[in-house]
């Protein structure tokens, strides 16, 4: 968090734009953090035997839209249209969240999944994709775009390389589980104790 | 059925693949796992609409 917060707030205070090498750097750690909050779910998932809803799964390809425009400035330059294409999965996932946050707000509905620090975890994605809106925005403000057109690069950096390989095993490992949850039917409602595919008596909530 | 639930995911983990390759191809990609997650939330929101309404005036 410090590594991208420390950096943009220097360049903004000076009101200068950054070079591409510092914005990949960024854009690295922040991938990290996609990477991170697919891991957190897995541990949720695996680990503590809680397994995601039909709002949580679409939550999660969330996370992977915002880290899609993070993976393509990596892998061919940054480019002002991979953070849109962030922007708007971020956007897309705040609404998502929000909308589980309504459901869930009357009194006589259960939550879903553990809360952390007394938060559940569509409360958090929602902060987290307002923070990956507001890190879209600035970046773009911060991009210094008389680089020219975008390029592939023959060899990403290695951090980088490491992240990107990460985040396609997190989205491969995702859909993994989304097929082995729900096999060929719909994604079910939160309370789901097994997977579809290796074991069907569950008694679903309506 | 037509809701199947891996179909995000799947257009998903196929735009991560193709980031690799073809930044073209990789955002039509992205593009239609962004539409396919924006359908699929309207098909599984609609179950909540009663809960919402419960909310008061919106």
């Amino acid at each position: 968090m410090v590594l991208i917060i420390f950096p943009i707030c220097n360049h903004w205070a000076h009101g200068d734009v950054m070079n591409n090498k510092t914005i990949r750097l960024i854009d690295t750690f922040a991938l990290a953090g996609v990477c991170f909050s697919l891991i957190e779910a897995f541990y949720y998932q695996l680990i503590r035997g809680e397994l995601p809803c039909a709002f949580c799964n679409l939550i999660r390809v969330a996370f992977m839209l915002f880290g899609a425009g993070l993976l393509l400035n990596l892998r061919f330059g940054t480019n002002r249209w991979n953070y849109v294409l962030s922007a708007a999965g971020a956007l897309i996932g705040a609404l998502i969240s929000l909308l589980f946050m309504f459901a869930k707000a009357p009194p006589s509905t259960t939550p879903t999944g553990s809360a952390i620090f007394g938060l559940h975890m569509y409360t958090w994605s929602f902060i987290i994709f307002m923070g990956a809106i507001m890190y879209c925005v600035v970046l773009l403000a911060l991009f210094d775009n008389r680089g020219g057109e975008a390029k592939i690069y023959a060899r990403m950096p290695r951090l980088a390389s490491l992240m990107a390989v990460l985040f396609v095993v997190l989205t491969g490992g995702n859909l993994l589980s989304a097929f082995l949850q729900n096999g060929f039917g719909t994604f079910r409602a939160g309370g789901q104790q097994h997977y579809e595919m290796l074991y069907n008596g569950d008694v679903m909530k309506p | 059925m037509i809701y199947t639930s891996f179909i995000p995911v799947l257009f998903a983990f196929f735009a991560a693949l193709a980031s690799f390759k073809s930044l073209r191809l990789a955002r039509i990609l992205w593009i239609i796992a962004a539409a396919l997650v924006i359908i699929w939330t309207c098909h599984h929101g609609a179950h909540h609409l009663p809960d919402l309404q419960s909310l008061g005036s919106w």
